[in-house]
């Protein structure tokens, strides 16, 4: 298989959709000539200038007017050129896209696709690195998705894209120049599935996003260390894969849930409960673990940057005390 | 037409305010918004206004009552107005009241383990994984030691125990499963854990234990161990060393403490003899440091350490532990703030030391960090009173917070 | 005129079939059969019949809070919007909606919506779609004068004035929102003027007149089908009742609403029908009592309807 970037594997998926499916089509700031904020779009325009809307600076408009359009039957997906930047999008994200599939009695169908990169390690900020998917994934209505491969972006936006509902698509910047096998033609990864990226049997790690790549790291060195963790990719945090997550930690006792987003109220706590909740509770032999983002705005000193938010050693730290190696 | 002023609640967390003073009489004329009474709750004492003007008709509840929020206290109204109706009402209520409490703060709660910490759980620490293995073979978790943080039992720990046992169990073969097999590796309550637990257990069944508390401020004592560690050679005196010699000062003036119970008789000893609780690995024992009122701090201090060291090695000889008239135990090295400790019999108190902590208090108006200490005294109801327990408690606060009485 | 009889007479049916609608609901609340709030639109009924007069049945609208008279105008079924009043099975959002969210996708309604300025954005993108897919059909978007101050309007406006989107934006300007007048939220006097910031016509109509309202927005139609944009119309009209259920009308006075009520715009089409000989007075009684046959229908439909099941609330919740 081929090794891309995951940024190529994105800008695949969406160009084998605008041929799969006339009524698919891209809206977003910049995504013409110029090719996105990120570049996903590079080299798009010539051949599908019919298919990128460029629009004005106006999230909110943006957003409602994909809503519209998924409404009459088209396929938008919405690029929001930083994640911190949907705030401005919020009214038809949560009360227009989440709420009119149920609110009209299932008459309405909103198959609408946001993405939007995420997340710190860029110098650009607090309000250009924020990592939000707990905000979306509490919203009844939305789907959350955050791909930490070139292969799961591909397949999973090609799902997004598939689906009737709203997708929160949310892309770590940090991962666009990351490589990885990607399969050649059309190929899905489902939501709401998770993955084991490395099998083990001493604990779960259970990472999203960028951490996902962390934990493998840090998998590797604890290795050597004797300790044999398991790497799961939760990928989709809504709807949520519990039955892998609580399989796995029925299989080693053990679980440290590792968010890229602040800690207070992120997504690792509503993973925690869920095992809490189910029969992985009689199989736990220590306190589940949760190491998230620090709970400030992401800083722009690089250092204060980059200790903001879980890096390997963090990683490597937290799980070697958990088994009295340090 | 009469109004009937209720215990108000004053506080989030209050549920009854004992009324510490009427500001007004019978009779008097009070006006909404005037300060009417003292209302005492857990946090603080407060002065609680009229809800009504006119005359205060009727005082439903005395000082020194506590009061449910929302009961009745008094009835204000205009003079020469009937009440009956409204009397009859809260008479009512007056019997749901909270009995009057004259004793000081005593608390009512059981120790509720067999161990000198009472208020550390016995149920053993075990993460469930470990709890459901156990459950499934039936294993007492009670006897397993944990490996995990804090003693935490883990799955290994029970999967050894049960390798353990297995090997053991090898000879004998077959033996009935639904047989608990914790039995197998039982600790005999023999020895020293034998005559612990008759003991305590003794001492809970036969002696009504009740536990006063006390704040005592340790600087001065603070101070004079350092001073007398930088002038006196091999001095050696520890914060114990003050305790012992305190108590022993405060049960001359309160020899009740100094006695025992002998069938209908209370009998008071002559000398004082302080024991002192020391930890050991297989269960703890109490050497005794003979008339320690009549001793010098470094006396007491020299001996102290020398029984310390043969209780820890085991070599204690029974007139060195034996005689004691009242005991202390001292769990600060191990963190511990505030415990209360069963009484050592045939004693009738005992005083459990917490650690010497860094604390807030309010001196003159102002707050200041002060190194605080919590001594709690357990007594036996049947021969020391509560306000002799107080008094007793209050002594020796005096002496440890003004410890040159000590050196005389 | 130039209008058919047959035509003329729609126009005044619906503006009946909404007052009496309305009247009905206003009745049921008192009585606490409705639960919630409904924002009645007595006194408007000229608006959403002449502009869904101009359309046609597969183009799109976007309504508002105060959705029903856009709906019937539209050609809802008044049985399952009573019963989705109701909150029964049988309405328009099987009772998961209410009065805020009645949606008729068979009729091209996408939809009331319970947040002001809500439908701008999603008429945008529909008409952006019928751009894309070059499919013909126009969209009017209905949007009360508090809309028109909100961000996403001029964010809409001004991508339907770049795309040159075949929408049209209809500001149905009663004079108040909720209790603030217009001469208090907005800077301008007309709001139609506020077109020229995009670049598209700006036109005023008289919102009592049903018949003006049909030919200001029957040519804003042909623009837009001819793919020459949007446009911007103001109708001009007053709410007879509350903004609500709960409104005591404090901001405003009764010899207000008196002048507004002479300008009644079922009457007005009434009487300029029998003076120019189009349809006797035999006529309009005749549809009067067809109505009100019709409310009771739907009134009896929807009070027999089953409710929604407990255990199927979670059902159309698909994320």
């Amino acid at each position: 298989m081929v090794e891309k970037l995951y940024i190529d594997a994105l800008a695949e998926a969406i160009r084998e959709e605008f041929e799969r499916d006339e009524n698919v089509f891209m809206m977003g700031e910049d995504i013409g000539i110029y090719g996105g904020a990120f570049g996903v779009t590079k080299g798009m325009y010539p051949k599908y200038k019919d298919k990128l809307i460029e629009t004005p600076i106006s999230e909110a408009s943006i957003v409602g007017a994909a809503v519209g359009a998924a409404l009459v039957g088209m396929r938008p997906i919405v690029e929001i050129m930083f994640a911190d930047f949907m705030m401005d999008a919020m009214e038809w994200i949560v009360n227009q896209a989440a709420k009119l599939r149920y609110m009209t009695g299932g008459q309405l169908k909103v198959p609408l696709v946001i993405r939007a990169p995420m997340g710190s390690g860029t110098g650009a900020a607090a309000q250009h690195s924020q990592s939000l998917p707990a905000m979306f994934a509490h919203i009844p209505g939305l789907k959350v998705v955050m791909p930490a491969t070139p292969y799961d972006v591909k397949g999973l936006l090609k799902s997004a894209v598939r689906d009737d509902n709203p997708v929160i698509f949310l892309e770590h910047k940090l991962l666009y120049w990351t490589k990885g096998e990607v399969p050649e033609g059309d190929y899905t990864v489902p939501l709401g599935k998770a993955a084991v990226k490395k099998e083990g049997k001493d604990i779960t790690i259970i990472a999203g996003s960028i951490m996902v790549p962390r934990s493998i790291e840090a998998a590797q060195k604890l290795k050597e260390e004797g300790i044999d963790a398991e790497v799961i990719d939760i990928r989709s945090l809504v709807p949520m894969d519990t039955e892998t997550i609580i399989n796995s930690v029925i299989k080693t006792g053990r679980a440290i849930i590792v968010e890229d987003d602040n800690k207070n109220n992120g997504w690792g706590a509503e993973v925690l409960s869920k095992l809490i909740e189910s029969d992985a509770f009689d199989y736990l032999d220590y306190p589940i673990q949760r190491l998230a983002g620090k709970d400030v705005p992401i800083p722009y000193n690089p250092q204060l940057e980059r200790a903001a938010v879980p890096q390997v050693e963090d990683i490597i730290h937290t799980v070697k005390a958990i088994f009295n190696k340090e | 037409m009469a109004n009937v002023e209720l215990m108000p609640k004053l506080g989030m967390t209050m549920t009854s305010g004992k009324i510490t003073k009427w500001l007004k009489k019978e009779g008097d004329k009070v006006e909404q918004g005037e300060p009417l009474l003292e209302i005492e709750t857990d946090k603080v004492t407060m002065e609680e206004e009229a809800t009504y003007s006119g005359v205060l008709l009727k005082i439903l509840a005395k000082e020194g009552e506590t009061v449910p929020v929302n009961q009745p206290i008094a009835i204000i109204g205009q003079q020469g107005e009937n009440v009956d109706d409204l009397l009859k009402q809260s008479n009512i209520i007056e019997e749901q009241k909270e009995p009057q409490q004259n004793e000081p703060i005593e608390e009512t709660k059981k120790p509720i383990s067999q161990g000198e910490q009472t208020s550390i759980p016995t149920k053993p620490r075990a993460t469930p994984v470990a709890r459901k293995i156990a459950k499934e073979y039936d294993i007492d978790l009670t006897q397993i030691k944990g490996s995990g943080p804090s003693g935490r039992i883990q799955r290994k720990d029970v999967e050894e125990y049960l390798k353990n046992l297995q090997q053991r169990k090898l000879p004998t073969q077959e033996e009935p499963k639904s047989k608990p097999v914790s039995y197998t590796r039982t600790i005999p309550l023999t020895g020293m854990r034998g005559i612990i637990a008759s003991k305590m257990k003794q001492s809970v069944n036969t002696a009504p234990h009740y536990y006063v508390t006390m704040d005592i401020n340790m600087e001065e004592v603070l101070k004079l161990r350092e001073t007398l560690s930088e002038k006196v050679q091999n001095a050696k005196i520890s914060i114990n060393t003050f305790i012992i010699k305190a108590v022993a000062l405060a049960i001359k003036k309160y020899p009740i403490i100094n006695s025992f119970v002998d069938n209908d008789q209370i009998i008071l000893k002559d000398q004082i003899n302080i024991g002192l609780a020391v930890a050991l690995e297989e269960g703890l024992i109490v050497p005794v440091i003979r008339e320690a009122d009549k001793k010098g701090l470094s006396e007491i201090a020299y001996e102290e350490r020398q029984l310390i060291e043969k209780a820890r090695e085991g070599k204690l000889t029974p007139d060195e532990y034996n005689g004691g008239s009242f005991t202390i135990s001292n769990l600060g090295m191990f963190d511990v703030t505030t415990f209360t400790a069963i009484i050592n019999q045939p004693e009738v108190a005992i005083l459990a030391v917490g650690k010497i902590i860094p604390t807030p208090v309010v001196e003159d108006g102002e707050i200041k960090i002060k190194p605080m200490m919590k001594a709690t005294l357990s007594s036996d109801h049947r021969v020391i009173d509560g306000a002799v327990a107080a008094k007793f408690l209050k002594k020796i606060k005096e002496i440890l917070e003004d410890p040159i009485k000590l050196m005389l | 005129m130039e209008l058919s009889k047959e035509k003329l007479l729609w126009m005044y049916k619906k503006m009946v079939q909404i007052r009496q609608f309305e009247l009905k609901v206003d009745e049921l609340f008192k009585k606490n059969m409705i639960w919630g709030t409904c924002h009645l639109y007595v006194g408007e009924e000229a608006t959403a019949v002449g502009a869904c007069a101009a359309l046609d049945s597969t183009d799109y609208i976007t309504s508002t809070h105060r959705g029903h008279g856009h709906t019937i105008a539209k050609g809802a079924d008044l049985k399952r919007m009573m019963a989705e009043l109701l909150g029964k099975e049988t309405g328009y959002c099987k009772g998961r909606g209410g009065s805020m969210h009645i949606v008729d996708v068979s009729t091209g309604n996408l939809g009331a919506n319970g947040i002001v300025a809500g439908g701008i954005p999603i008429a945008t993108g529909a008409a952006l779609a019928s751009k894309l897919r070059n499919d013909g059909r126009v969209t009017v978007c209905f949007f009360g004068d508090g809309a028109a101050n909100t961000g996403a309007f001029h964010e809409s406006l001004n991508m339907a004035g770049i795309w040159k989107l075949p929408a049209i934006y209809i500001c149905e300007n009663n004079l108040y929102g909720m209790s603030n007048p217009v001469s208090k939220s907005t800077a301008v006097k007309d709001i139609a003027t506020r077109a020229v910031s995009y670049n598209i016509p700006g036109e005023i109509v008289d919102g009592n007149d049903v018949l003006e309202v049909y030919e200001v927005v029957k040519k804003a139609v042909e623009r837009a089908r001819k793919g020459e944009g949007a446009t911007l119309i103001e109708s001009k009209t007053y709410r007879w009742l509350g903004h609500s259920k709960s409104d005591p009308r404090v901001y405003r006075t009764r010899e207000e609403e008196e002048e507004w009520k002479k300008k009644d715009p079922i009457k007005r089409l009434g009487e300029r029908l029998l003076s120019e000989n189009v349809a006797t007075q035999q006529e309009l009684n005749q549809i009067e009592e067809e109505v009100a046959k019709e409310i009771e229908e739907a009134y009896q439909f929807a009070i027999n309807s089953p409710d929604p099941k407990v255990e199927d609330l979670a059902k159309y919740v698909y994320a």
